[in-house]
């Protein structure tokens, strides 16, 4: 009976384990998707005692890393959620924290004022975030702080003549591409290992071609004749050609994971189109004096593809102990002192337009202040994406089939994965 | 008089129930207090998430929160989804296909090792595999099959111009399938190992003396005098094979990225269902894809359990 014993104990400790223990001591639970040591987690950290200090709520903070939000969905089954505040991107507390239908909506922290400032948190994080931290049900589920895009990556010591004048079209920039390989180089890292970076050449140039909107009404379309249009065609074929120019180093796409990219910071190839958080991932890698820079997605067509975005931030769950001071915390770190450290000592971008990205990135930082963004990029098609268009987008971007069979096969698989939803 | 005698068997149970002295009586009442810890355990950790992974499949459901009726959807869709006959065919080339490799080279290297010098070392060295983590395996093999790793320096140095991309989308199948078959190669083999160390030298001295071959004495000794061990290894990796999972995400997949679909086995679709890099998690086509694979683990322990039972237990 001992076995027996212990299970319930177990229980007993588990259920009880986040409870306030009692008495007028106020406290909130935070769990961070940053682990301890990164710049992030000493930001966040900072932010929590100080406001311990200045309204005696106690801050605990379990750093949990990324997958914060994935082990945080199963507590809420039961009565003793571990935690007020979870920290994670848009999409997961969008849709997969908003799915549960146990996110608090977060509207009225959008009307409190940031801490100790005059503006209100809808007003400092601005409409384009405010509508990504909204779910498909319109529950705001996430008061987000730092954003992230993508970018062309280069070294700024190798090419300080694009540090000032980045190519402004996708023709300047097959040309730079082409000096490139003139010099005997394979210009393009790419990790060819992972589907979803090798969708976004097409992602980007069918965006600017056809319109985010009409990009995005692709993947919902059930009878998958959407993917016959000629606009995809013609995206699909600007794929084809990058596939076959021989751009990309011999067996990119035989790596694993972020072996091409380190390879890239070590100058092996010049460009990589990467997320902002690409210089801390492979600084360790980088040659020498190494100048992270970065321009955004030349224009295509005579149209710049808007920057995608994901925000990171907060969601409280409905059943958390101390809600109120949940939401006081989330207007206190919006704070300039703590987005200020979020852009020079994370190294990332705050949602804040009064703070300046690092140098690195603060080509993309302006364009994002200027609101150039996917608004579209909004519904969930993560499993058409993962079934349907990342296998096909790979054989297109390997060479193992043409634009056109890519548009026919995309038309008919997308048809067959609509009727298998019945 | 014989007649007699059988009319009068009926009676012996009642005999046999006044042999039951107050020791064994006891006994008898002790075990349900001793069965009931491991019941509830086993109950608890075991049947009831099973019944519950049952229900969820009849579900549409996002892991938390309010669960929505859908019947058989989740199984109609799957059966329905191309992703999940890929599925299907990558978990049954693992089965038979890795399956047979494993068994053939387990056999192979029993016949071999049974009367080498120093089999303990190469027992030993055949075995070490199993005690690395897959996870560690997957990790590693991503740096020796790089286009720039050791596996294809050592062959450029052999002479070989063209190495294989062996972590290429076309070839990264095939070189799973490889790393499972070494993984569980030596495992197996050492059990066989075990196995045929427990028959008798005689038999061999005696097969040897009638000029039998060494293929011949394991195919006729060896084979049949550990063929409920052969069974039993079937049946496990029968079961194992049907799991096939965390080699596939860490030596294919990235954080919060999927490996391709082209690699996907049950598993990895039920993992797929439930925890997706971007949208909603859905636990109900999870569940469907998770009991699917338990029942077939049932028919397919009863098939292997059936097939090996024909032939008779040798004992010696």
């Amino acid at each position: 009976m001992k076995v027996g014993a212990a299970i319930v104990a177990v229980c007993l400790l588990t259920a009880c384990g986040g409870q306030a223990s009692g008495g007028g001591d106020r406290e909130i639970t935070v769990w961070s998707m940053w682990s301890e040591g990164e710049p992030n987690q000493k930001v966040l950290a900072e932010a929590a005692a100080d406001f311990e200090k200045e309204t005696g709520v106690k801050v605990r903070t379990q750093w949990k890393g990324r997958t914060a939000v994935k082990t945080f969905l199963p507590s809420l089954n039961t009565d003793h959620v571990p935690a007020d505040l979870v920290e994670g991107n848009n999409r997961e507390l969008t849709r997969q924290f908003a799915a549960t239908k146990a996110a608090l909506d977060l509207s009225d922290v959008y009307q409190a004022k940031v801490h100790g400032e005059q503006a209100t948190v809808a007003e400092t994080v601005g409409e384009a975030y405010r509508r990504m931290a909204t779910s498909a049900d319109g529950v705001v589920t996430q008061v987000p702080y730092q954003v992230s895009t993508y970018g062309w990556f280069f070294n700024g010591k190798a090419f300080p003549e694009l540090v000032t004048a980045p190519p402004k079209t996708w023709e300047e920039f097959t040309a730079l591409l082409e000096a490139q390989k003139a010099k005997g180089r394979k210009p393009l890292g790419q990790d060819g290992s992972i589907p979803n970076y090798n969708a976004r050449y097409l992602e980007h140039f069918a965006r600017a071609i056809m319109g985010d909107e009409g990009w995005h009404a692709l993947a919902p379309d059930r009878t998958g004749r959407g993917w016959l249009k000629p606009e995809v065609l013609q995206a699909a074929t600007m794929v084809e050609k990058l596939a076959k120019g021989g751009y990309f180093p011999d067996g990119f796409n035989a790596t694993k994971f972020p072996a091409m990219q380190q390879k890239w910071a070590g100058g092996e190839s010049d460009f990589l189109y990467q997320g902002t958080y690409l210089p801390k991932e492979v600084a360790p890698y980088a040659a020498p004096g190494f100048e992270f820079r970065a321009f955004r997605f030349p224009a295509v067509a005579g149209k710049t593809p808007t920057l995608n975005v994901t925000t990171t931030g907060f969601g409280i769950p409905k059943k958390a102990r101390n809600a109120a001071d949940a939401k006081r915390f989330v207007a206190f770190f919006l704070q300039r002192k703590y987005q200020e450290k979020v852009s020079t000592v994370a190294l990332e971008m705050s949602v804040r337009k009064d703070v300046p990205a690092a140098p690195q990135i603060a080509d993309l930082k302006k364009a994002l202040d200027s609101g150039e963004i996917n608004k579209a990029d909004v519904v969930d098609s993560g499993d058409f994406t993962s079934k349907v268009l990342l296998p096909l987008s790979d054989q297109l971007l390997f060479g193992k089939i043409s634009a056109a069979e890519f548009t026919t096969r995309m038309a008919e698989q997308a048809a067959a994965y609509w009727k298998s939803k019945g | 008089m014989a007649v007699r005698l059988l009319e009068r068997t009926p009676a012996r149970p009642a005999v046999r129930r006044e042999g039951v002295g107050p020791f064994e009586a006891a006994r008898r009442r002790m075990i349900g207090p001793f069965l009931l810890p491991a019941l509830v355990c086993y109950t608890l950790v075991m049947i009831v998430p099973s019944v519950f992974t049952v229900w969820i499949s009849f579900n549409d459901w996002a892991g938390a929160g309010p669960m929505e009726w859908a019947g058989l959807g989740n199984y109609t869709e799957m059966v329905a989804d191309p992703v999940f006959g890929r599925s299907f065919a990558n978990t049954m080339k693992i089965l038979f296909g890795v399956g047979a490799a494993v068994f053939v080279i387990a056999f192979v290297l029993t016949m071999l090792l049974q009367d080498m010098a120093g089999r303990k070392f190469v027992r030993a060295v055949v075995f070490f595999p199993s005690l690395v983590p897959g996870l560690v395996i997957a990790i590693l093999w991503g740096f020796l099959l790089d286009p720039d790793g050791l596996a294809t320096s050592v062959l450029k140095s052999l002479g070989v111009p063209d190495p294989p991309l062996w972590l290429a989308p076309e070839n990264m199948f095939t070189t799973v399938m490889a790393g499972m078959t070494w993984l569980a190669a030596g495992t197996y083999t050492v059990i066989f190992m075990a196995a045929a160390d427990r028959i008798p030298r005689t038999f061999y001295e005696a097969a040897e003396l009638d000029g039998a071959s060494a293929a011949r004495r394991f195919w006729h000794i060896t084979v049949p005098l550990t063929w409920d061990v052969i069974g039993v290894c079937a049946v496990l990796w029968a079961i194992g094979a049907l799991k096939t999972f965390e080699f596939v995400l860490v030596f294919a997949g990235a954080a919060g990225s999927l490996p391709p679909t082209d690699l996907w086995t049950f598993s990895v679709y039920a993992y797929a269902g439930a925890f997706p890099s971007d949208g909603v998690p859905r636990y109900g086509i999870a569940s469907a894809a998770a009991v699917l694979t338990m029942v077939l683990t049932v028919v397919l322990t009863l098939l292997v359990r059936r097939v090996m039972g024909r032939r008779e237990r040798t004992d010696y």
